[in-house]
Protein backbone atom coordinates (compact mmCIF):
# COMPACT_ATOMS: atom_id res chain seq x y z
CA UNK A 1 0.00 0.00 0.00
CA UNK A 2 2.77 2.42 1.01
CA UNK A 3 4.94 1.49 -1.95
CA UNK A 4 2.30 2.05 -4.65
CA UNK A 5 -0.10 4.77 -3.46
CA UNK A 6 -0.79 6.04 -6.99
CA UNK A 7 -1.68 2.59 -8.25
CA UNK A 8 -4.25 2.21 -5.48
CA UNK A 9 -5.62 5.68 -6.15
CA UNK A 10 -6.04 4.76 -9.83
CA UNK A 11 -7.81 1.57 -8.76
CA UNK A 12 -10.08 3.60 -6.45
CA UNK A 13 -11.00 5.86 -9.40
CA UNK A 14 -11.83 2.79 -11.51
CA UNK A 15 -14.05 1.36 -8.76
CA UNK A 16 -15.69 4.81 -8.47
CA UNK A 17 -16.44 4.72 -12.21
CA UNK A 18 -18.15 1.35 -11.95
CA UNK A 19 -20.07 2.56 -8.87
CA UNK A 20 -21.29 5.63 -10.79
CA UNK A 21 -22.51 3.43 -13.66
CA UNK A 22 -24.52 1.27 -11.25
CA UNK A 23 -25.77 4.04 -8.95
CA UNK A 24 -26.64 6.53 -11.70
CA UNK A 25 -28.42 3.81 -13.66
CA UNK A 26 -30.56 3.00 -10.62
CA UNK A 27 -31.54 6.57 -9.78
CA UNK A 28 -34.28 8.35 -11.71
CA UNK A 29 -37.99 8.15 -12.48
CA UNK A 30 -39.06 4.90 -14.10
CA UNK A 31 -42.47 4.02 -15.48
CA UNK A 32 -43.91 0.65 -16.40
CA UNK A 33 -47.08 0.17 -18.43
CA UNK A 34 -49.11 -3.04 -18.25
CA UNK A 35 -51.81 -3.61 -20.84
CA UNK A 36 -54.35 -6.42 -20.73
CA UNK A 37 -56.73 -7.06 -23.61
CA UNK A 38 -58.75 -10.24 -23.48
CA UNK A 39 -56.41 -12.84 -22.03
CA UNK A 40 -53.31 -11.22 -23.49
CA UNK A 41 -51.11 -9.33 -21.09
CA UNK A 42 -48.26 -7.10 -22.17
CA UNK A 43 -45.76 -5.15 -20.11
CA UNK A 44 -43.79 -2.20 -21.43
CA UNK A 45 -40.62 -1.97 -19.35
CA UNK A 46 -39.02 1.43 -18.59
CA UNK A 47 -36.05 0.76 -20.90
CA UNK A 48 -38.31 0.20 -23.93
CA UNK A 49 -38.32 3.96 -24.62
CA UNK A 50 -34.51 4.14 -24.63
CA UNK A 51 -33.91 1.00 -26.67
CA UNK A 52 -36.59 1.12 -29.36
CA UNK A 53 -38.05 3.86 -31.53
CA UNK A 54 -41.45 2.28 -32.12
CA UNK A 55 -44.52 2.66 -29.93
CA UNK A 56 -45.88 -0.56 -28.43
CA UNK A 57 -49.18 -1.75 -29.87
CA UNK A 58 -52.05 -3.92 -28.78
CA UNK A 59 -54.76 -5.58 -30.88
CA UNK A 60 -58.33 -5.61 -29.57
CA UNK A 61 -61.65 -6.95 -30.88
CA UNK A 62 -64.02 -4.04 -31.52
CA UNK A 63 -67.13 -4.11 -29.33
CA UNK A 64 -66.10 -7.25 -27.48
CA UNK A 65 -62.93 -6.62 -25.52
CA UNK A 66 -61.91 -3.92 -23.11
CA UNK A 67 -58.31 -2.76 -22.58
CA UNK A 68 -57.09 -2.58 -18.99
CA UNK A 69 -54.18 -0.20 -18.44
CA UNK A 70 -51.97 -0.11 -15.40
CA UNK A 71 -49.32 2.61 -15.10
CA UNK A 72 -46.66 2.39 -12.42
CA UNK A 73 -44.29 5.26 -11.64
CA UNK A 74 -41.22 4.46 -9.56
CA UNK A 75 -39.51 7.45 -7.93
CA UNK A 76 -35.88 6.47 -7.29
CA UNK A 77 -34.79 9.95 -6.22
CA UNK A 78 -33.87 11.57 -2.93
CA UNK A 79 -36.67 14.11 -3.35
CA UNK A 80 -40.42 13.72 -3.78
CA UNK A 81 -41.96 13.73 -7.24
CA UNK A 82 -45.13 15.71 -7.89
CA UNK A 83 -46.87 15.25 -11.22
CA UNK A 84 -50.20 15.06 -12.96
CA UNK A 85 -50.76 11.74 -14.69
CA UNK A 86 -53.02 12.00 -17.71
CA UNK A 87 -54.22 9.40 -20.18
CA UNK A 88 -56.24 10.16 -23.29
CA UNK A 89 -57.22 8.59 -26.60
CA UNK A 90 -56.19 10.30 -29.85
CA UNK A 91 -57.12 9.71 -33.46
CA UNK A 92 -55.29 11.48 -36.29
CA UNK A 93 -53.80 14.05 -33.93
CA UNK A 94 -57.15 14.97 -32.38
CA UNK A 95 -58.17 14.12 -28.88
CA UNK A 96 -61.10 11.71 -28.75
CA UNK A 97 -61.63 11.12 -25.05
CA UNK A 98 -59.90 11.61 -21.68
CA UNK A 99 -59.40 8.37 -19.83
CA UNK A 100 -57.65 9.41 -16.65
CA UNK A 101 -56.29 12.51 -14.95
CA UNK A 102 -55.03 12.77 -11.39
CA UNK A 103 -52.42 14.73 -9.41
CA UNK A 104 -49.96 12.46 -7.65
CA UNK A 105 -47.17 12.94 -5.13
CA UNK A 106 -44.64 10.15 -4.90
CA UNK A 107 -42.37 9.97 -1.88
CA UNK A 108 -38.60 9.36 -2.39
CA UNK A 109 -37.88 5.72 -3.27
CA UNK A 110 -41.56 4.92 -3.44
CA UNK A 111 -43.86 3.97 -6.29
CA UNK A 112 -47.50 4.42 -7.23
CA UNK A 113 -49.79 2.58 -9.59
CA UNK A 114 -52.84 3.97 -11.37
CA UNK A 115 -55.31 2.07 -13.52
CA UNK A 116 -57.95 2.85 -16.12
CA UNK A 117 -60.01 1.01 -18.71
CA UNK A 118 -60.56 1.75 -22.39
CA UNK A 119 -63.87 0.46 -23.68
CA UNK A 120 -64.79 0.63 -27.37
CA UNK A 121 -68.22 1.91 -26.26
CA UNK A 122 -66.54 5.18 -25.25
CA UNK A 123 -65.45 5.56 -28.87
CA UNK A 124 -68.68 4.27 -30.39
CA UNK A 125 -70.75 6.88 -28.55
CA UNK A 126 -68.57 9.59 -30.12
CA UNK A 127 -69.16 8.22 -33.60
CA UNK A 128 -65.85 6.42 -34.07
CA UNK A 129 -65.43 2.95 -35.50
CA UNK A 130 -62.72 0.28 -35.60
CA UNK A 131 -59.19 1.25 -36.60
CA UNK A 132 -56.05 2.43 -34.87
CA UNK A 133 -56.06 4.81 -31.92
CA UNK A 134 -53.25 6.28 -29.86
CA UNK A 135 -53.40 6.22 -26.09
CA UNK A 136 -51.21 9.03 -24.79
CA UNK A 137 -49.93 8.81 -21.23
CA UNK A 138 -48.43 12.02 -19.92
CA UNK A 139 -46.61 13.03 -16.78
CA UNK A 140 -44.27 15.94 -16.05
CA UNK A 141 -42.34 16.38 -19.30
CA UNK A 142 -42.75 12.77 -20.42
CA UNK A 143 -45.17 11.40 -23.00
CA UNK A 144 -45.72 7.71 -23.77
CA UNK A 145 -47.77 6.44 -26.69
CA UNK A 146 -49.51 3.09 -27.04
CA UNK A 147 -51.20 2.13 -30.30
CA UNK A 148 -54.51 0.36 -29.82
CA UNK A 149 -55.70 -1.39 -32.97
CA UNK A 150 -59.40 -2.26 -32.99
CA UNK A 151 -60.53 -4.87 -35.50
CA UNK A 152 -63.71 -6.74 -36.27
CA UNK A 153 -63.13 -10.49 -36.44
CA UNK A 154 -63.49 -11.66 -40.05
CA UNK A 155 -66.32 -14.13 -40.71
CA UNK A 156 -65.17 -17.67 -41.54
CA UNK A 157 -64.47 -18.13 -45.26
CA UNK A 158 -66.79 -21.13 -45.50
CA UNK A 159 -70.42 -21.63 -44.44
CA UNK A 160 -70.56 -22.69 -40.84
CA UNK A 161 -73.13 -25.42 -41.52
CA UNK A 162 -73.21 -27.19 -44.83
CA UNK A 163 -76.56 -28.94 -45.43
CA UNK A 164 -76.13 -32.63 -45.98
CA UNK A 165 -77.11 -34.00 -49.39
CA UNK A 166 -80.37 -35.99 -49.44
CA UNK A 167 -79.82 -39.69 -48.94
CA UNK A 168 -79.68 -41.71 -52.15
CA UNK A 169 -82.44 -44.23 -52.75
CA UNK B 1 9.73 -12.92 -38.61
CA UNK B 2 8.27 -14.98 -35.73
CA UNK B 3 8.66 -11.99 -33.40
CA UNK B 4 6.96 -9.70 -35.90
CA UNK B 5 3.95 -12.03 -36.14
CA UNK B 6 3.65 -12.12 -32.35
CA UNK B 7 3.76 -8.32 -32.16
CA UNK B 8 1.03 -8.02 -34.83
CA UNK B 9 -1.17 -10.55 -33.00
CA UNK B 10 -0.68 -8.86 -29.61
CA UNK B 11 -1.19 -5.44 -31.19
CA UNK B 12 -4.46 -6.37 -32.90
CA UNK B 13 -5.67 -8.11 -29.71
CA UNK B 14 -4.99 -5.00 -27.64
CA UNK B 15 -6.66 -2.73 -30.23
CA UNK B 16 -9.77 -4.97 -30.31
CA UNK B 17 -9.91 -5.03 -26.49
CA UNK B 18 -9.70 -1.24 -26.28
CA UNK B 19 -12.32 -0.85 -29.04
CA UNK B 20 -14.67 -3.27 -27.22
CA UNK B 21 -14.28 -1.48 -23.88
CA UNK B 22 -14.77 1.92 -25.55
CA UNK B 23 -17.94 0.67 -27.26
CA UNK B 24 -19.38 -0.72 -24.00
CA UNK B 25 -18.47 2.47 -22.13
CA UNK B 26 -20.15 4.60 -24.83
CA UNK B 27 -23.30 2.47 -24.57
CA UNK B 28 -23.40 2.90 -20.78
CA UNK B 29 -22.62 6.62 -20.90
CA UNK B 30 -25.63 7.19 -23.19
CA UNK B 31 -27.99 6.44 -20.31
CA UNK B 32 -26.11 8.40 -17.61
CA UNK B 33 -27.41 11.69 -16.24
CA UNK B 34 -25.43 14.90 -16.85
CA UNK B 35 -23.91 15.06 -13.31
CA UNK B 36 -23.09 11.33 -13.64
CA UNK B 37 -21.22 11.99 -16.90
CA UNK B 38 -19.24 14.84 -15.27
CA UNK B 39 -18.22 12.69 -12.28
CA UNK B 40 -17.21 9.89 -14.68
CA UNK B 41 -15.06 12.29 -16.67
CA UNK B 42 -13.32 13.50 -13.50
CA UNK B 43 -12.74 9.93 -12.34
CA UNK B 44 -11.30 8.92 -15.74
CA UNK B 45 -8.94 11.91 -15.68
CA UNK B 46 -7.96 11.04 -12.10
CA UNK B 47 -7.43 7.37 -12.97
CA UNK B 48 -5.12 8.08 -15.90
CA UNK B 49 -3.24 10.75 -13.95
CA UNK B 50 -2.58 8.39 -11.05
CA UNK B 51 -1.61 5.59 -13.44
CA UNK B 52 0.78 7.96 -15.21
CA UNK B 53 2.28 9.01 -11.89
CA UNK B 54 2.65 5.35 -10.85
CA UNK B 55 4.52 4.44 -14.04
CA UNK B 56 6.56 7.62 -13.76
CA UNK B 57 7.68 6.56 -10.26
CA UNK B 58 8.53 3.12 -11.58
CA UNK B 59 10.88 4.79 -14.03
CA UNK B 60 9.02 3.86 -17.26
Amino acid sequence: MRRNPFLYLALACFIGLIAIFVFDGYLGIYDTISITAGEREQTVAPDHWYRYRYNPSVGVVWGEERVFFSYEVDNRQFSGYVTTIQASVWKENEKVVDLFSEDKTIEPFDKIKVEWILDSEQLQTRGFSEGEYTVKIERKGVERKIIVGYHVPAPPPYPEKVPLPPPER
Amino acid sequence: MEKMRTYILYGSGIVLCIAGIAYLAAEYVKYLSEPGKLICLLLVVGMFSFLGKYFDEKGW
